[in-house]
């Protein structure tokens, strides 16, 4: 079974999530040492470290199943080197190309700084790649996509349901992406996971929602026969937006006589009969900026529109410390209007650049790769 | 003994597959049968334009299923159903379906239940107003 | 034994650092990797002023076991965390962790008598400097993984625009510097997006806005420069080493080395191939016009290849007969008995250990 605790502040793990106990122990993580140990003790080291942060709640048994000794990568080619040259270049002479190695003017050093020299000379850093395997996953792509704060979160959803893979329902976290395969989360799911907590937010209906139903009521109200608009309001529908609260300076319950006939059978509580008997006390009311106060009927939920606009549509803030892990890596296309994103392909390293985000300097990740290389 | 047409299922838990196959009245669900005529996969396929209704798909030998109601065997209730969309036999009940007119005017009606109640007026409820759902 | 009282003001070892120099929130990525350290709060040490930790070399190897860690992490969510949350709604500087707000460059603004003083200070903020000096790096330790930018929702927009004209996606795609699958992809969300706007659904835009705000951007310009389109991917085939003696006299080019791995050469295998052909008829001199006139017709060419070959999948789908329910479709399809059904005699695996039985395609 995976571990519960995973954000123990005395061992300061990196992990896949935007806890504030994973950020801060993300924050003071160092890359394991390698002095004074034995090569085998530097891999082990390098695979425990790295295991903790690319899918902790997998066996190892599950994880050696799904790795894979080849690593992609890819080389960027320039059309206009490839036309006018064949390739023959490359092996003329003795076979190791004419081309003179770039000369430095005299003066100038190697540049130091890691990244410099990187560009000069980029190599294509395969061993970051040890753990893209997992990319592939559904829970791993739903977080990629920032629809969830922790891959467990995602998790979670994939389990509960809530994730589409091509407009099917896939409940399984560990289902295998394929190239142009397109995953979906809800909206309100996912507004409420990588949003600011709290569901107040939830359950208010916003500006622009109060203006939806409004005009929902006024047509129903005009409207004597059948129309598209009722036959939404069946209970079912409205099951899912019937917790919104309305606020009473705004609404205010229309006139439902508090009789007998009208509490019974009916949805009006107390505190609805009472807000009702105070608007029949003053019917005509005029609010202080002269406009006339919208009458709610006591059956407003029935009136609600399928997809209300709730306040987090809104006034949605990101959940704390959402910018340090805001990024969508090059081999997904999301589109947050709509919660769905397309896996375009698997990820791939580049010369001076991988796509598998992770917090391991490549010395850690090659140790990492050649113990999972073992006995292959 | 009756030779039926019938399915028999296969598949896994929540996946149902079923074949279309001829067999003797008798013999078991899954028992090899005399003949495989087609298949039945009851579990809809969304639309592949994403527009419209869900889709299910029926293979069928037609001409061997013609030879065997023409020699006798005997469909099942819902191999009877599955024929009589290929148009081999007729359908032993049919849909009558009310015209839309008329459900309009049903509706129509069932909505005159639902009283709407304007700014302020004293009005009283009648039973068809929906209850609380939550 | 009583504890034994050690004066506050005395550091038990030299790798305690004193308050006033671990201001900096990279500190610990500064320090060489084999520096433990320890962050003594001044609060935190005149409450307590002897040790009950164990010494510095007794330390487990890595990490700090200290019984101030959970001080210590109260103390950074007060001081640092916050620092990290800049609000800038309208910049594209992104704040990872390698970024240092404490070093967030300012010009000078001239405060509003109304004005409250934090939103002077944001103001202040010099976002175009801060931009040119961020890094894209998310992961302090980790140099080769950089955020690559997202496309913004303008740039969408475009893409859209250009695939409804009738432009080809590969066209579109060097056009605008996107690969060929982003292009196709941002099509089919844009096509979901529009039908949802259709349907009255809302957008989550606020959100869209802000995340965008949050991470580098690639915003659409007449040329835009988002990505490399010609990638070449490397076959696995090439991993190993091949020997092959080949006479000095003779020119050995790309397409000779294929061969010899058995797999097809890059200049077809290459994503755009069709640019190494317009740069060569570039480098050969042709007129544009020319170029344009060979070029819409390889267009036009593929385009009717695309069209048979939808028509054929087409035909294969729409085969058999269609008969619609209420509720369903029901396609009815031919087949011949003998090559139909499930086979008998061959025992279901779906109970069986070891077994995938996760879906590995959808639809």
């Amino acid at each position: 079974m995976a571990r519960t605790k995973i954000f123990a502040l005395k061992r300061p793990y990196p992990r896949q999530s935007w806890n504030k106990h994973a950020v801060y122990n993300l924050y003071r993580y160092r890359q394991p040492g390698t002095a004074n140990r034995t090569f085998y003790q530097q891999k082990f080291r390098a695979k425990q470290e790295t295991r903790r942060f690319h899918g902790e709640y997998l066996t190892e048994r599950k994880w050696n199943s799904m790795f894979r000794h080849t690593l992609r990568g890819v080389v960027s080619m320039d059309p206009a080197v490839m036309a006018r040259d064949d390739g023959s270049s490359v092996v003329s002479g003795r076979g190791s190309g004419t081309d003179e190695p770039p000369r430095r003017l005299i003066g100038t050093q190697e540049p130091e700084d890691e990244e410099l020299s990187g560009l000069r000379n980029p190599r294509i850093p395969f061993a970051q790649m040890t753990f893209a395997p997992l990319e592939r996953r559904l829970d791993t792509a739903v977080y990629r996509a920032l629809f969830a704060s922790s891959v467990r979160q995602a998790r979670m959803m994939c389990l509960h349901g809530k994730v589409m893979v091509n407009g099917i329902k896939v409940p399984h976290a560990g289902y295998m992406l394929n190239p142009g395969d397109m995953f979906s989360v809800d909206p309100l799911l996912v507004m409420s996971a990588i949003g600011e907590q709290g569901r107040s937010s939830f359950k208010k209906l916003s500006t622009q929602a109060k203006v939806d139903l409004q005009k929902a009521i006024e047509e129903g109200q005009s409207k004597t026969k059948s129309s598209t608009y009722l036959k939404a309001s069946n209970k079912k529908v409205l099951a899912g937006n019937a917790d919104a609260e309305v606020d009473t300076d705004t609404f205010t319950a229309a006139g439902v006589k508090p009789t007998e006939e009208a509490t019974e059978g009916t949805e009006s509580t107390e505190a609805a009969s009472t807000k009702a008997t105070k608007a029949e006390t003053q019917p005509e009311e005029e609010t202080s900026s002269g406009k006339k106060k919208f009458h709610l009927p006591s059956d407003w939920r029935t009136y609600l529109p399928k997809h209300p606009r709730w306040k987090i549509y809104d006034e949605w803030k990101p959940k704390r410390f959402m910018n340090l892990f805001a990024f969508v890596p090059r081999y997904l296309e999301v589109n947050h209007h709509i919660c769905h994103a397309v896996y375009l392909r698997h990820p791939v390293a580049r010369a001076g650049s991988a796509e598998v985000p992770n917090p391991f300097n490549h010395d850690t990740m090659q140790l990492a790769y050649n113990w999972y290389l073992r006995r292959r | 003994m009756v030779v039926r047409l019938r399915l028999a299922r296969f598949g896994a838990r929540n996946r149902p597959l079923y074949n279309i196959v001829v067999a003797q009245a008798r013999t078991a669900r899954n028992s090899k049968p005399m003949e495989v005529i087609g298949t039945y996969d009851p579990i809809p396929k969304p639309a592949p334009d994403g527009e419209g209704k869900p889709f299910k798909d029926i293979q069928l030998d037609i001409t061997r299923a013609k030879y065997w109601l023409g020699v006798g065997a005997q469909p099942s209730d819902p191999v009877w159903r599955l024929f009589a969309m290929f148009g081999l036999i007729e359908p032993q009940w049919k849909v009558v379906r009310i015209p839309a007119q008329q459900e309009d005017k049903a509706l129509y009606e069932k909505v005159q239940k639902v009283k709407i109640i304007p700014d302020g007026g004293p009005k009283t409820t009648t039973t068809a107003k929906p209850t609380p759902t939550s | 034994m009583p504890p034994r009282l050690r004066p506050s003001s005395l550091p038990s070892t030299s790798n305690v650092i004193p308050q006033s120099f671990s201001s900096s929130p990279l500190l610990p990525f500064l320090l060489p990797s084999h520096h433990i350290y320890t962050v003594i709060s001044s609060s935190s040490s005149s409450s307590r002023n002897f040790s009950t930790s164990k010494p510095a070399y007794r330390r487990a190897r890595g990490f700090e076991k200290t019984p101030g860690t959970r001080n210590g992490f109260i103390e950074w969510m007060a001081k640092y965390a916050p620092r990290y949350n800049v609000p800038n709604p309208t910049n594209n500087v992104p704040v990872y962790m390698t970024y240092q707000p404490r070093a967030l460059p300012s010009k000078k603004v001239e405060r509003a008598p109304g004005m409250s003083r934090k939103k002077a200070k944001l103001d202040s903020i010099d976002w175009d400097t801060a931009k040119e000096k961020s890094t894209l790096s998310p992961f302090p330790g980790n140099k080769s993984f950089k955020a690559h930018p997202v496309i913004s929702t303008e740039f969408r927009e475009q893409i859209d625009l250009r695939i409804k004209a009738g432009r080809s996606v590969r066209r579109v795609s060097a056009e605008l510097n996107c690969e060929l699958e982003r292009i196709a992809a941002v099509v089919r969300l844009k096509a979901i997006e529009n039908k949802w706007i259709e349907q009255g659904r809302p957008l989550c835009t606020e959100m869209q806005t802000r995340v965008h705000a949050m991470m580098p951007v690639t915003h659409y310009t007449t040329f835009p420069q988002h990505e490399s389109i010609t990638d070449l991917r490397i076959h696995p085939a090439t991993n190993n080493q091949l020997f092959l003696s080949v006479p000095e006299s003779m020119a050995f080019n790309r397409k000779d080395a294929s061969d010899a791995f058995g797999i097809l050469p890059a200049d077809v295998r290459m994503p755009h191939s069709e640019l190494i052909e317009v740069e060569r008829m570039k480098q050969a001199g042709v007129e544009v016009h020319e170029m344009i006139r060979i070029e819409t017709e390889r267009e036009n060419r593929e385009a009717e290849e695309l069209k048979e070959k939808r028509e054929r999948i087409e035909k294969r789908l729409k085969a058999g007969k269609v008969v619609e329910t209420e509720r369903f479709r029901f396609r009815l399809r031919p087949a011949t008995a003998g090559a139909v059904g499930h086979r008998y005699g061959v025992p279901a695996e779906d109970r069986k250990r070891g077994v995938n039985k996760i879906p590995t395609r959808v639809l």
